[in-house]
């Protein structure tokens, strides 16, 4: 038997059911209020949830149905950071509204967005469903790389600190209050130069050395090879790869699991083709069982990549792989 | 074939235009049983023949048939090709979805696609050269998902194939402009050196002027690329949408070029002195014998009031354009089928 325990996750959001895409239309024209389109998305995704069943991931989100993507609308929660144009998301066929930097950055006092989400899971919480919450937000790399106006700002570096400082952290100290966790996706890490991102990540340990900051999950995808350059015995982040795009060796990859907790992207969330059990197993167990410590595994990137009957075949097979772990 | 002169800077459109709201409720009547399909073909055709004579109307020179009988351009051809299955949306931006199709077994190409709409358009327009838009291989595989070939060349190489025998089938009904779409060419930059063989394949020896759309992309990557695209006459990139940066990028830029100078993303109506200016900036890159004028993109996003205001004030703005050029001599150019 393994020392070590696997979980299971949901990573970012679900795709959105049919009703809630009708009823995002109908707000939209007028016809229904926020609040009813707010108790539409908790309706939803607790179906979802409960629909799962026994395969319900060890690890949820929010569900995302409150926001278009990564970005949006947490920067409105922003102050001085208003919604742009849209931008293709790295290679996919998905587009993100980029922020406009008009001055320094810092939360809200009232970040209203981020609340309508911690409510979400507070209210599924209350529907018994007891597992742990993580909510989806959008690094300071991927910030600053979908920034294409940075008044105020001269040095991506500066831009960097600023969020995590004024953003990340009021951010976390709210989370922490609820006992949520803190899932920052990072894609954009790939694009910057090792300098910067050792900067980054510099500050963000500064900043989740604080005792009122929660443990974090640091989520990386779309091949990102960069992570490694994280990856170290550090018990407040969990280090999140994509394992499906980012090819690695077996040695290099039991060395970083014998590091530290990693959340490992086992299945491809932009495709349909259904990976077989067997074949994961084969492929990953004998390195999972190797792990000293704890590690997740999930769906490489978000699954609103995917068409909703896709997407819960993935995560029913996340629960088989664990099931196989565990030796049933 | 018969040699044509267009007036000099030609305008032109992408492809989409909105679907009136009668065919809109014609559509989802259909899908709820309430109307034969005889009856919605019908609706396709009214529909066609309008936004033709619209697109007339407002002065363009060379009309598509605003795609109407399309919901959406990877959608519609995965629909007629067999090997492709739906399994539901996903979304693009916002609440805005597409039914992205996964490619399930091996891809064949059992029937003509287009061929009947492209018929309806020339029977229909009265302009002596109309424009008819295929979605390119390399987009319909990159907007697919893969389960079946091992790997994304190997799909698009199917797909050239498939889409070459509908280019043929196209030209031999005497089709005289296609514009194949491309839209997601640069997203993947490592990919460019093949995709650009396999379009060239796709297109080779067809008897029809072959254009090439490619919009919200970085030119950074396309422009080394664009001499390399021997069967492409002529590209057809977007400006508007940036502000009309990145010309210098033009500078040796060696083929046609059909200039965006309409925003599609935005409700606001460009004026003519706007359009006019724009192609003032434009010449000092391209010679005006090489460029065509159009929109950015397809403008099936917009309201349809806006989008015939947006067309007259691009025509309105090409004639402001012209009358500088027909002083310095410059009335016609001819219409280049290879350049």
């Amino acid at each position: 038997m393994p020392h070590n325990q696997l979980f299971t996750a949901i990573t970012g959001g679900l795709p959105r059911t049919r009703s809630y895409a009708i009823k995002v239309r109908r707000f939209e024209k007028g016809r229904i209020s926020i609040e009813e389109l707010e108790r539409e998305a908790f309706t939803q995704t607790k179906k979802i949830y409960f629909n799962l069943g026994k395969a319900l991931p060890d690890y949820l989100t929010d569900g995302m149905f409150l926001c278009d993507d990564i970005l949006n609308p947490f920067i409105k929660d922003i102050e001085n950071v208003s919604q742009g144009g849209l931008s293709r998301f790295f290679e996919n066929n998905f587009f993100v509204r980029t922020p406009i930097i008009k001055g320094e950055i810092n939360l809200k006092k009232e970040p209203i967005h981020l609340q309508k989400r911690i409510s979400l899971i507070h209210n599924l919480r209350s529907e018994g469903i007891e597992k742990r919450f993580r909510l989806p937000l959008p690094g300071p790399l991927t910030f600053t790389y979908f920034a294409k106006i940075k008044n105020g700002y001269q040095d991506n570096k500066k831009l960097i600190q600023d969020y995590i400082r004024n953003v990340i952290i009021p951010t976390g100290e709210l989370l922490i209050k609820q006992e949520i966790v803190p899932e920052i996706h990072e894609p954009a890490l790939e694009f910057f130069d090792k300098e910067t991102i050792m900067f980054f990540w510099k500050e963000m340990k500064e900043a989740l050395s604080a005792e009122n900051i929660p443990k974090t999950h640091l989520i990386t995808y779309f091949g990102s090879k960069k992570i490694v350059l994280l990856i170290e015995e550090y018990s407040k982040v969990v280090f999140g790869i994509d394992l499906v795009e980012t090819k690695f060796s077996k040695k290099t990859l039991e060395d970083l699991i014998a590091k530290n907790e990693l959340q490992l992207g086992v299945l491809d969330s932009r495709n349909t083709r259904m990976e077989k059990k067997e074949k994961i197993i084969e492929t990953w167990l004998s390195i999972l069982e190797k792990g000293k410590k704890d590690i997740i595994i999930s769906t490489n990137t978000t699954l609103d990549f995917l068409p909703e009957i896709i997407a819960y075949r993935k995560i029913r097979l996340l629960y088989k792989i664990k099931k196989a772990f565990e030796g049933n | 074939m018969v040699e044509y002169y267009l007036e000099i800077l030609p305008t032109t459109v992408i492809g989409s235009y909105p679907r009136p709201s009668w065919l809109r409720k014609a559509i989802k009547m259909y899908k709820q049983g309430r109307m034969t399909e005889e009856q919605l073909q019908e609706a396709f055709n009214d529909a066609a023949t309008v936004i033709i004579r619209e697109q007339e109307l407002a002065g363009i020179d060379i009309p598509s048939d605003g795609e109407q009988r399309r919901d959406e351009m990877v959608e519609y051809f995965a629909e007629r090709i067999k090997g492709f299955k739906f399994y539901g949306p996903v979304r693009v931006w916002g609440n805005n979805y597409f039914n992205k199709p996964a490619v399930v077994s091996k891809l064949e190409y059992s029937q003509p696609i287009t061929t009947e709409e492209y018929i309806f358009l020339r029977q229909t327009s009265v302009r002596p050269i109309v424009k008819f838009t295929i979605t390119g291989p390399y987009t319909i595989a990159d907007w697919s998902y893969n389960e079946y070939y091992d790997s994304k060349e190997e799909l698009v190489k199917e797909l050239s194939k498939i889409i070459r025998e509908e280019l043929i089938n196209l030209s031999a009904l005497g089709a005289q402009f296609i514009q194949l779409d491309e839209p997601a060419l640069t997203t993947h930059p490592d990919e460019m050196e093949w995709a650009v063989e396999l379009i060239n394949e796709t297109a080779k020896g067809v008897d029809a002027k072959i254009g090439l759309h490619v919009c919200y992309s970085d030119y950074k990557i396309l422009m080394p690329y664009i001499d390399e695209l021997t069967e492409i006459s002529q590209l057809a990139l977007e400006f508007a949408n940036r502000g009309f940066s990145d010309l210098e990028l033009l500078k040796n830029f060696n083929k046609e070029l059909g200039f965006g100078v309409i925003d599609v993303h935005n409700k606001r109506i460009e004026s003519p002195e706007e359009v006019y200016r724009a192609i003032m900036k434009v010449i000092k890159y391209v010679p005006a014998e090489n460029l065509y004028i159009n929109p950015d993109c397809g403008l099936k996003l917009l309201p349809r009031k806006i989008a015939k205001r947006k067309l007259e004030n691009m025509v309105k703005g090409v004639m402001i354009a012209r009358e500088e050029l027909f002083k310095k001599g410059k009335k016609e150019i001819p219409f280049r089928i290879r350049f």
